[in-house]
């Protein structure tokens, strides 16, 4: 049973790590390698407005959200619009930006484990004879009600139908008049805000630090070759896959070797299907 | 018209008169070296920490030197040999102190570099410019093996404060008090992935097997692993009753916030920095509770009743509004190097750098009260020696975490409560 429990708590921390990178990738193509440095960045963020503002978590949190989907938003007129379609280009600006960002949090001092966010309800529940804290709880739920939004928002909204739309076929979007750089300014905006929404949802399970910042970055890259750089489903397939090889190989091997499964299950996954599991990216030259 | 101009100008020659006179009145201050990482914590505050030992001896007008018959105020140069950093290679951390000894010619040296690979590596220098150090931060026993390989030549180092050995059986004797009160024996390491880590838990290890207990499992973690429930499962199964955790990795607080959460029915030992200091209530409240921790040497953390020099040193501290601790290990050494040395040169009656051979003599010669209790060296290692009875050494002190108190549990002669189970233990 603490291996379901703690399989899919895993699992979906996991997911939420790795939603905002994939969304990002799968609609505009771009590969934000600052997903990590956002995660962190939100955290730090939340934390300076909820302790030094005294703003109210929610509040804090709501806001922290908010610019950091701003500045991926910028980020994108700014910076990654010149080198759209450059893959190299745009991998190297963007963890341009990670480093930058990691570097001077450090530089400020925010390193050295005071720089906790609290856990949304305190103490723990018991699940058939396993007892989870209450934030992996909240946790859970909020990785689950992000998947249905992502859901009802890609297929409901014009908005989600145009991200769609682009993804699918980029030329043809065009032809019926969405824009496609508003498109992926949109997406690397709610990928950022997305790595914001992971971080309040995990950072209280432990505390905050910069080498945070790669250590986020390393797993969404895992779980979205698992399953497929640009897919959501696919995403949440590589997650529950690594998140419960995890859990399985710390539990009859040996705890050391988790962090070996991440790397291992990358070469793996290159090495049989390049496009992951779910992904569709190079099926054609895959087959070939 | 030359009177008034002469009139005009006397305030201004009078305030250089002074000046000069003050300038040739004022003694040649005695210049400490420190050169440190400052990007650690436990360095910044260890600055703090020496500063506060210098202002108040300067208040009272230096040390007297008796060969000059005149009190010489201490002033501290400072290097940042950056070895606390990421990557930042050995050769870096020697470059600094070099420059730190050539350019700013100081008495003695004190704190010293943070790594224990460059503190190996600055041994050399220090013999080269014979160059007496009080080193607080390295805790490898590594340096008292190169000191007894050639006694003559390492003379001028002395570790002003604890070793890893010193530490290590401290913590073991801390968990060997649930041996002692509770019966229980069987002992369960968590130890992150690390060399420096691995080798903390294999001391731990022997010194607990030693005492009778069994170790019924050891469970090395990688760096970065963010979920420990698997590994706490193990522990849980496999009845221990003692956990003891060894790393200073970032998603360390998960690994006790599960052990609260999970309700691991064991008692935790943390070798953690972090949670060594009072601040960390503040970041992790009750997931703290009950927790065992052993920041070294005794009183750096908080006051210790027993230890009139640790309550006036906080005391001190809160005076002064300097920042509260983020990691107080070692802090406190700091503070008394300063004062081994004032204590020293009053003996000596000279500074250490006139005659460095001699002045040696006079610090193995210590023996005076310090934060931690008496400070004495050992002289066939020249280390700080540590026991249990604070008339007759200096002292390592275990605290438990309690309702956001640390609370002192070890040694028994010192401690202010004893050791308790957590509710879901009992």
């Amino acid at each position: 049973m603490e291996i379901i429990i703690y399989g899919i708590t895993n699992s979906i921390s996991l997911a939420l790590m790795a939603i905002g990178f994939s969304l990002t990738f799968g609609i505009s193509g771009l590969p934000n390698f600052a997903h990590g440095a956002f995660y962190l960045l939100g955290g730090i963020l939340t934390w300076i407005f909820l302790n030094q503002l005294g703003i109210p978590y929610l509040v804090a949190a709501l806001l922290s959200i908010l610019a950091i989907g701003a500045f991926g938003f910028f980020l994108y007129w700014g910076l990654m619009l010149r080198l759209r379609g450059l893959a190299i280009n745009e991998v190297i600006a963007t963890l341009a930006v990670a480093i930058v960002i990691i570097e001077v949090l450090r530089w400020m001092g925010f390193s050295g484990f005071s720089y906790v966010l609290p856990p949304f309800i305190r103490g723990s529940v018991n699940i058939g004879g396993v007892w989870v804290d209450n934030q992996r709880i909240v946790m859970v739920g909020i990785g689950a009600a992000l998947i249905v939004v992502l859901y009802l928002f890609t297929r409901r909204t014009k908005t989600g139908l145009s991200f769609r739309a682009i993804a699918q076929n980029e030329r043809t979007a065009i032809a019926v008049g969405i824009d496609p750089d508003w498109t992926a300014a949109l997406s690397l905006a709610m990928g950022s805000g997305l790595a914001v929404v992971a971080g309040l949802a995990i950072l209280p399970l432990g505390a905050i630090d910069t080498e945070m910042g790669y250590d986020i970055l390393l797993y969404a890259l895992a779980v979205g070759i698992i399953g497929g750089l640009e897919s959501l489903p696919g995403a949440l397939l590589g997650s529950f896959i690594l998140g419960f090889s995890q859990i399985l190989v710390a539990t009859f091997l040996r705890a050391q070797w988790q962090t070996v499964v991440t790397l291992a299950a990358i070469v793996i996954i290159l090495a049989i299907k390049p496009s992951g599991l779910l992904g569709k990216y190079k099926e054609l030259e895959e087959r070939v | 018209m030359k009177n008034k101009i002469f009139w005009k100008m006397a305030p201004v020659f009078l305030f250089f008169a002074l000046l000069m006179a003050q300038a040739y009145g004022a003694e040649k201050p005695i210049v400490l070296g420190l050169p440190t990482s400052f990007f650690q914590p436990l360095c910044k505050s260890g600055k703090l920490a020496v500063d506060m030992a210098i202002e108040e001896i300067n208040a009272q007008g230096g040390i007297f030197v008796k060969e000059e018959g005149v009190k010489r105020p201490l002033k501290l140069v400072t290097a940042d040999t950056r070895c606390g950093e990421p990557g930042t290679p050995v050769q870096s951390a020697l470059m600094a102190v070099d420059k730190l000894i050539a350019e700013e010619k100081p008495d003695a040296i004190v704190v010293a570099p943070f790594r224990s690979e460059a503190m190996v590596a600055t041994m050399d220098l220090i013999a080269k410019y014979k160059i007496i150090t009080l080193q607080t931060i390295a805790q490898t026993p590594k340096l008292i093996e190169i000191f007894q390989g050639d006694p003559q030549k390492y003379k001028y180092w002395f570790r002003a404060t604890t070793n890893s050995v010193y530490v290590g059986t401290a913590a073991a004797k801390t968990m060997d008090m649930a041996r002692v009160h509770f019966k229980h024996d069987k002992l369960f390491i968590i130890a992150q992935d690390t060399l420096w880590a691995r080798a903390a838990a294999d001391a731990a290890k022997a010194k607990m097997e030693g005492f009778g207990w069994k170790v019924v499992g050891y469970e090395p973690v990688a760096v970065g692993t963010n979920d420990f429930s698997a590994v706490l499962s193990k522990a849980r199964s496999s009845g221990a009753q003692m956990l003891y955790v060894v790393g200073d990795m970032p998603t360390l607080p998960v690994c006790f916030k599960q052990w609260k959460s999970m309700k691991i029915p064991t008692m935790l030992f943390l070798d953690f920095a972090v949670v060594t200091s009072p601040k960390a209530w503040a970041s992790y409240g009750e997931d703290l509770d009950y927790v065992l921790v052993l920041p070294f040497p005794a009183g750096t953390a908080t006051p210790v009743k027993a230890l009139p020099k640790s309550v006036e040193f906080h005391k001190k501290w809160k005076e002064k509004k300097y920042p509260e601790m983020d990691d107080p290990r070692v802090v406190s050494s700091a503070y008394d190097a300063v004062y081994i040395l004032k204590d020293a040169i009053e003996r000596a009656g000279f500074v250490p750098s006139k005659d460095p051979d001699k002045f040696v003599e006079f610090l193995e010669a210590t023996d005076l009260e310090g934060i931690s209790g008496r400070i004495k060296f050992d002289k066939s290692t020249h280390q700080q020696i540590f026991g249990e009875d604070p008339k007759e050494a200096s002292v390592i002190v275990s605290y438990q975490w309690r309702a956001g108190k640390m609370v002192p549990i070890y040694p028994e002669n010192l401690a202010e409560a004893k050791l308790e189970l957590a509710p879901w233990v009992k």
